[in-house]
């Protein structure tokens, strides 16, 4: 089933009652999650991914613009009757009641034509069981299992009636985290089995890269891109989303355009190819620790970017290198380049120079923040 | 982009539950607590109100006259400060003592915590009436309290119908008995919270058990004690039924009639029909037991300031 | 060696000396306690003759006999007494419970305006003593020619501000993912209430419940204002009743046996549930 916003936007008052104006907490959403899809909204704490959630499952309601379940508007349609599954944070379990219990729980409320005699309860819970794998747990009350255990509880009970769409709020976040790499490819495995259209909501971008379809990234209220995981990496729209996504972070300077060339201080990183027709001007320069391509200064070749080393971190795989420059958009930022592990570079070395990887280097207009390159 | 008008709707809709809701409540406690209170003023301004032909002759501070000089008034008000300034340290040192000892044992402590609350849980009235014979001094029988006394060459006196003191010595001890249960579970309760390792650091510095008692127990439980006084002088000040079980209804023909007691008379009963007088007994009592809260709210916050 | 020998020794003494002490403190207490409950029925196991024939009571009874505890059923209306007593304790407990969930429920889960305001008036009314409003009570009541009557007794105790604020903050403390869940799950307000709410707040309630039982066993003031037929009468109200007016002034024996009668569901209620009416009665409640 797909998801449609059209306009959709959440006002709160202020917490602060002498405060008049309003906190948007959702700001004019239109777009539309296909069906059968997984999509991960993503953002810092705060960005307004819950209340969209909750305007979703109809927890709460929008102050303007309106919802559509494929061509249904559900929009003045209350929580209980709107049909959706959700797995909360704290995973919500009646702790008065077993697993069994909690997960038929959902199917007591269905009324009418829906309702279903208990043996038929009784089938459908054991089958929700089945698809999270917790059959042999059902006589367990929630607090005499493990947090593992209780998220599968969770999300047998979303999906026991089969909902038109699953909601799942930070489902990994009270997870540890081997624990965490194992639920969300589980989440993925159930998605895929019952192809049911998923949102989920984390902050954690590692957690949306690696298992949705879309991801949809926010910040205040605002959606600053969706896209497929890898398109975003790759193609940030803007510097908070080149900033939010990849772990290492993006490494970004204070740079300039200046006669079609791009630099950082004063070296040239960038020629008329890269630049192309773009006036002179303060920018910022985004570029991926991957993007960094490691030249050594006796090798007679001189990078492109030079800069102080700090520190070289051996990964096995891989090899961090950790430098500072005086360009850093915020001073004293440590940065960091990840190289082959099959380089060689001296710790004891002063500076290091670089060349950058031009897919991997994006440029931000220095006011509006947006990508230019 | 049109404003949403189902969100106001639901709003309201929601509102209006919520009130339903509470409508058993406010129903209630409007008939017979907000609506009494404002009409119990009322009452005690309206001079020689009868509540039979439901007419008075005026407004003015009669009642309040009429009351304070009214004998009874006086010995009901003597009777129960006596009450109050006899049972509520007297219970509050002793219920002090029995949670002391029993938060130092292991053994028996809740056998001896069950039995000392049972008391909360009888009826006054009836286990009074127990109380009463065994003091009672009748022409078969001294009574089991007189047949004590008697071993130690003293008596008989008859603690029911005789004199005064001997029978404002029944009612405290009695008053003590129906109170303690109460104030031991909280003082026991309050005792138990107090971290284990105060009293740990306490003796490797080679403290004293009279100095850990003043020094780290009293202050620690210094709230609860309060609490336990500030609701004991209310309590107390409410004497009445406490009195019924030892000496029946007629409480004023035993000379041991209470504030509490004497509104009721007033209100009803072979001396009753007169709500005004009552409720104007009912509101010097209310701003008695108001000052002597107060009084006592502002004493704690002194101590615990210091 | 020897002076640790000899502090040792000495503490050991001086804490068994502390520990007779404090166990001869506590059974004295006890003993205070209890011997009521023994002399009453002791006394209402001998019969009238022997009983009146002591001058100095004795401490056992000589030829025990159950005949007051028929006197007491078939002479005075002690059946009557606590055939009332059972009806109003369980109608008025049901009735406040009824009452009090819900305005709890609507304070702790529910959105409204003015929620704030009426909670503060709800609390400043805790501080009002029933002695007050007792006065007026009494003549609503006995004009609405409620007297003598059941609803009379019933109505001006189904509500408790204390027992709403009690189970009020008791079901703040449920997650409000909870609700949320339910909610997603098709759950009404109603149906959440009692079937999650209720299920996980139920030590309080049983609580709530058992010192209302507990409070309306016992009730005597308001009964005896608004009562004087002694079919209506309360079993407070029936001991003074007795005690005045019942087997003639001198059957103490019969008596004791109807006081025994009244005391023992109490009592048994105690013995059962003790730890539960200890711990709710220490959070907070008092008596009356």
């Amino acid at each position: 089933m797909k998801i449609r916003f059209e306009g959709l936007t959440k006002r709160f008052p202020n917490r602060n009652k002498k405060i008049k104006s309003e906190v948007v907490a959702v700001d004019n959403f239109t777009f539309e999650i296909p069906d059968g899809k997984l999509v991960g909204l993503l953002g810092p704490s705060g960005c307004g991914k819950s209340t969209a959630l909750n305007l979703i499952c109809g927890l709460e309601v929008p102050t303007e613009g309106r919802i559509f379940f494929d061509d249904d508007d559900v929009t003045d349609i209350p929580a209980e009757n709107r049909g959706v599954g959700m797995v909360f944070q704290s995973y919500a379990l009646y702790p008065h009641l077993n697993v069994k219990k909690n997960i038929m729980f959902p199917l007591q409320n269905l009324k009418g034509e829906q309702k279903l005699t208990k043996e038929q309860m009784e089938q459908k819970a054991l089958e929700a069981a089945r698809i999270v794998q917790i059959e042999e747990l059902m006589d367990r009350k929630p607090r005499e299992m493990s947090g593992g255990q209780q998220q599968r509880v969770a999300i047998a009970r979303a999906l026991v009636k089969m909902p038109r769409v699953l909601l799942l709020d930070e489902p990994l976040s009270n997870l540890d985290a081997r624990l965490r790499i194992q639920t969300r490819e589980e989440i993925k495995r159930i998605q895929n089995e019952t192809k049911i259209t998923t949102v989920f909501v984390t902050h954690d971008q590692e957690e949306a890269m690696s298992i949705s379809d879309l991801i949809v990234v926010m910040k205040d209220g605002a959606i600053h891109q969706i896209g497929k995981p890898q398109d975003v990496y790759d193609q940030p729209c803007n510097l908070f989303v080149a900033k939010f996504l990849g772990t290492p972070p993006i490494n970004v300077f204070k740079g300039r355009i200046n006669g079609g060339e791009l630099y950082i201080g004063d070296d040239k990183i960038a020629g008329k190819e890269f630049v192309k027709d773009i006036s002179d001007q303060e920018v910022f320069i985004g570029i991926r620790p991957e993007g960094f391509i490691l030249r050594n200064e006796d090798g007679g070749k001189k990078g492109v970017f030079s800069s102080k080393l700090l520190a070289v971190e051996v990964m096995g795989r891989d090899t961090s290198v950790v430098f500072s420059s005086e360009h850093s958009e915020v001073e004293g930022t440590r940065h960091r380049a990840i190289i082959s592990s099959e380089e060689h570079i001296d710790p004891s070395s002063e500076k290091v120079f670089f060349d950058i990887n031009p897919k991997k280097l994006f440029v931000f207009s220095g006011e509006s923040q947006e990508r230019l390159i | 982009m049109s404003k949403n008008k189902g969100t106001s709707t639901v709003a309201k809709l929601r509102s209006l539950k919520a009130w339903l809701y509470l409508l058993p409540a406010l129903l209630f406690l409007g008939v017979f607590m907000v609506y009494p209170l404002i009409d119990v003023l009322i009452y005690s301004f309206e001079e020689g109100y009868n509540s039979a032909s439901q007419t008075s002759f005026g407004t003015g501070i009669y009642n309040y006259a009429y009351v304070l000089h009214d004998p009874y008034f006086l010995q009901a008000v003597k009777n129960t400060f006596i009450i109050v300034i006899i049972t509520v340290p007297l219970s509050t040192i002793l219920a002090l003592l029995i949670s002391l000892g029993l938060n130092s044992i292991k053994k028996l402590k809740e056998v001896f915590q069950t039995i000392f609350f049972l008391p909360y849980v009888t009826n006054t009235l009836a286990v009074g009436l127990v109380f009463m014979i065994m003091f009672k001094k009748t022409p078969y029988t001294d009574g089991l309290v007189n047949m004590i006394l008697a071993i130690f060459k003293a008596g008989p006196i008859d603690f029911i119908d005789g004199p005064y003191w001997a029978k404002m010595f029944v009612m405290c001890f009695y008053t003590i008995w129906v109170v303690l249960p109460f104030k031991i579970l909280i003082l026991t309760s309050a005792l138990a919270s107090v971290d284990d390792v105060y009293y740990k650091a306490a003796r490797i510095d080679g403290t004293s058990r009279f100095r850990m008692f003043t020094n780290i127990t009293l202050p620690m439980i210094s709230p609860m004690i309060f609490y336990l006084v500030i609701t004991g002088f209310i309590g107390a000040f409410k004497a009445y039924s406490d009195e019924v079980a030892i000496f029946g209804t007629d409480l004023n023909a035993a000379g041991m009639n209470t504030i509490v007691g004497y509104v009721y008379d007033m209100l009803y009963g072979d001396s009753g029909g007169y709500p005004s007088y009552a409720a104007a007994a009912a509101l010097i009592l209310f701003a008695i037991v108001f000052t002597i809260t107060v009084i006592n709210l502002l004493i704690s916050k002194k101590t615990s300031i210091r | 060696m020897n002076d640790y020998d000899q502090i040792s020794k000495k503490a050991g003494i001086s804490e068994t000396v502390r520990k007779i002490i404090t166990y001869t403190c506590l059974s004295v207490w006890g003993i205070i306690v209890l011997f009521p409950f023994y002399w009453m029925i002791l006394s209402s196991i001998k019969s009238y003759g022997s009983y009146n024939s002591e001058f100095t009571p004795r401490f056992i009874a000589d030829s025990p006999t159950l005949r007051n505890y028929r006197d007491a059923f078939t002479q005075v209306s002690l059946g009557r007494y606590f055939l009332n007593t059972f009806i109003f304790t369980v109608v008025t407990t049901l009735l406040m419970m009824i009452v009090i969930v819900f305005a709890a429920f609507a304070f702790s889960r529910l959105e409204f305006k003015g929620k704030n305001l009426v909670f503060t008036l709800f609390l400043s009314l805790m501080m009002i003593p029933s002695e007050l409003v007792i006065i007026t009570n009494f003549v609503t009541i006995t004009n609405l020619g409620l007297r003598n009557s059941f609803t009379g007794l019933i109505l001006p105790s189904v509500t408790s501000v204390f027992y709403i604020y009690l189970l009020k903050e008791n079901f703040e403390q449920i997650p409000d993912d909870l609700y949320k869940a339910a909610k997603v799950d098709g759950t009404s307000d109603l149906k959440y209430l009692f079937r999650v709410m209720i299920p996980i707040c139920s030590p309080t309630i049983v609580t709530v419940v058992i010192l209302k039982v507990i409070e309306c066993w016992n009730a005597y003031v308001w009964p005896r204002l608004i009562t004087d037929d002694p079919k209506y009468f309360l079993v407070s109200n029936g001991i003074s009743e007795i005690r005045e007016n019942g087997f003639g002034r001198e059957n103490i024996p019969a008596m004791m046996a109807a006081v025994v009668v009244i005391s023992i569901p109490l009592i048994i209620l105690f013995l059962i549930f003790h730890k539960k009416i200890m711990e709710g009665v220490s959070r907070g409640g008092t008596k009356g």
